[in-house]
């Protein structure tokens, strides 16, 4: 018995407006994404491309600062990802016209190699158990007694992995860029630079969306969390699989097709019209458009299944 | 006016749920009685706005379940059925979370939930894991999360559902206390009519779809054929017989309790016959129908009479008395 039991009494303050309940949703998701371990540690990955990075942009501002000396060291890690050394000499000699181009090529080889595979693990933790676990557990009555409509539902849901997306994207590479800035020897960085702040808010909408949608569509066709999980690694991993098969046939490897077997290749390429003026030796994008085209019509589809899928428990 | 339907009808590809249902509501502690597929469930959720009607229209509150859903649900709690939780939440954390989704601000939430699983006798167990809970915890738990926002009508369905003896008595000492001592009109879905007869007021039956009666719980158990039971200390048979004597029909049951039916002042002829005999009266009363005899009845009369007939009836139950 407790000590200071009050009882039922009525409640009549003040409501939140209705369009700020879906945070709940977004917020009971991801703390309960936080009680995995799995998820836990994965979160942490995110500071290894800002260490990486962080470093390479001191190794670049060391390099373009006109008054350093001994820059051997730091030249060799820049080397890393600038492996041509014409360009290197030129960006030591002339950094004002080859920052933008740099700045931009190194953003998007940090969104399509390390973010992509952040986003595309941590969703594999996050997102299958989101609506499958309410379907087993018949939460739906719960949530839907409440006054929230179904849009607040699926927005609260995507809000989970729409938000771990952004830790892996948007927020490390915001990190990255405003280290770049404080490590550049001149403010005049910023201004040459500046550019790829909306390449960057570009690049994590273009991953963000599909994986989310996607991701959300796989949970709601299930009442069991590991069904939807390998469905999500058979789609990202088995895709990928199939893609370096169809890769490594001879004829079939230029045609442009083969890189719509596969969810990261296709992020990749779709990326590719968030990042123009390619400087750097990176594979040219062969399907850009098309690629962005095509995710934006399966994240469509995707979004209509999962709204009838979640609607289809209250039609019985 | 809690409710109020008005020619209601839902049809699920075909199979019709509801049909045309006519009825005004009115405050209190409803029993809302039928057979397994009678519409209840399908009746609760219309009125909460998550199904779409096919025909007619529906108030809960004064507000329209066709445009108001989310309205309507600020004031009105529901406790499902079934055996429904959030994975993963501790019974705390599922409570606070249902007030936050009602609007309720997070940090008044929280302290919502804890008198709310206080109230419920689950205070104890607040910090464990919904789905461990026994099937007792678990409907307490859905009825903190339905009470948690301060509704003004409450729907239960099968609220006592798979729970033993004990926990059955106290959920429905809780139900007693929110229809008379909280003022919160509460809806009880059920077929355990023993649950009704605890802490309805009124009772409204549904089957297949229809609305076979509406009517206040003391008005239902009148008997019309002027019946009343007598119990006297010894000499029942001789009772028995002098009440034959005067011209009325007598029934004596095992326990030697005599039910006496005739024409005119029943228990006045009863009380002076017992004085005739010179034996002791130990009850009298006027016989009622158990709640089962009316559910049944009106179930037989659903199936023989034409739907309309039974739903006009019943609209007009509780309105003439009201």
């Amino acid at each position: 018995m407790p000590i200071h039991e009050l009882g039922y009494r009525h409640w009549d303050g003040e409501r939140r407006h209705r369009w700020a309940r879906w945070t709940c949703i977004s917020r009971t998701g991801v703390t309960l994404a936080l009680r995995n371990k799995v998820v836990r540690r994965l979160s942490f990955l995110t500071i290894v491309p800002v260490l990486y990075f962080g470093l390479l942009f001191f190794a670049i501002g060391f390099l373009t600062d006109p008054g350093a000396e001994r820059i051997g060291a730091w030249r060799g890690f820049a080397s890393t990802i600038i492996d041509d050394e014409r360009l290197l000499n030129s960006l030591r000699n002339n950094p004002a016209s080859l920052r933008a181009p740099i700045w931009n090529d190194i953003f998007f080889f940090l969104m399509a190699y390390f973010q992509i595979t952040g986003v595309l693990l941590i969703t594999a933790s996050v997102a299958p158990g989101l609506i499958s676990r309410d379907i087993k557990s018949k939460a739906f009555l719960i949530y839907f007694s409440k006054p929230i409509a179904r849009v607040d539902y699926l927005i609260g849901k995507a809000g989970v992995v729409f938000g771990y997306s952004l830790w892996f994207t948007l927020l490390p590479a915001l990190l990255i860029y405003i280290l770049s800035i404080a490590f550049a020897p001149s403010s005049d960085a910023f201004g040459q630079t500046a550019g790829v702040i909306p390449s960057i808010f570009c690049a994590t909408l273009v991953v963000a969306i599909p994986v989310t949608s996607i991701s959300l569509f796989l949970s709601s066709i299930t009442r069991s969390e590991r069904l939807a999980t390998f469905a999500w690694i058979a789609l990202v991993g088995g895709g990928f699989f199939i893609y370096r098969i169809l890769a490594a046939v001879p004829g079939l490897r230029e045609q442009t097709w083969i890189v719509f077997v596969s969810l990261p290749k296709l992020l990749w390429e779709a990326l590719s019209n968030c990042f123009d003026d390619p400087v750097l030796p990176l594979t040219e994008p062969r399907a850009a458009g098309g690629a962005l085209a095509f995710l934006f019509v399966v994240s469509a589809l995707c979004i209509w299944g999962t709204w009838r899928n979640i609607s289809a428990p209250m039609r019985i | 006016m809690i409710f109020r339907l008005n020619g209601v009808t839902k049809e699920y590809s075909g199979h019709r749920a509801l049909s045309d249902l006519t009825v005004d509501v009115q405050p209190g502690c409803i029993g809302l009685l039928g057979p397994n597929g009678a519409g209840k469930s399908t009746m609760i959720k219309t009125l909460l706005g998550l199904v779409r009607l096919t025909a007619g229209n529906a108030e809960v509150l004064g507000l329209d379940v066709r445009t108001q859903p989310i309205e309507i649900r600020e004031r009105v709690g529901y406790m499902p059925e079934d055996d429904c939780y959030i994975a993963g939440l501790k019974g705390i954390e599922m409570v606070a979370r249902a007030g936050e989704l009602a609007g309720i601000p997070k940090r008044t939430a929280l302290r919502r939930g804890h008198e709310m699983l206080d109230y419920v006798r689950l205070g104890d167990a607040r910090y464990r894991e919904v789905q461990t809970y026994s099937t007792g915890m678990k409907a307490r738990v859905k009825l903190a999360t339905a009470l948690v926002h301060s509704p003004e009508l409450v729907f239960l369905d099968e609220p006592t559902s798979g729970m033993d003896p004990d926990g059955r008595e106290q959920m429905l000492a809780l139900i007693r206390s929110l229809a008379t001592e909280k003022g919160v009109s509460v809806v009880i879905s059920t077929h355990i009519l023993h649950d009704v007869e605890e802490c309805c007021d009124s009772v409204l039956i549904v089957g297949s779809g229809k609305l076979l009666r509406y009517e206040k719980l003391e008005v239902l158990k009148q008997r019309t054929d002027n019946t009343t039971t007598v119990r006297v200390g010894s000499g029942a048979d001789q009772l028995a017989g002098a009440l034959q004597a005067k011209g009325m029909q007598t029934e004596l049951d095992r326990r030697g309790v005599v039910s006496v039916t005739g024409n005119g002042d029943v228990p006045t002829t009863v009380l002076a016959t017992i004085r005739e005999c010179g034996l002791a009266l130990r009850e009298l009363t006027p016989a009622q129908n158990s709640l089962q005899d009316i559910f049944l009845q009106a179930l037989r009369s659903g199936n023989q009479a034409p739907s309309n007939g039974a739903t006009l009836e019943a609209a007009g139950g509780l309105d003439a008395d009201s």
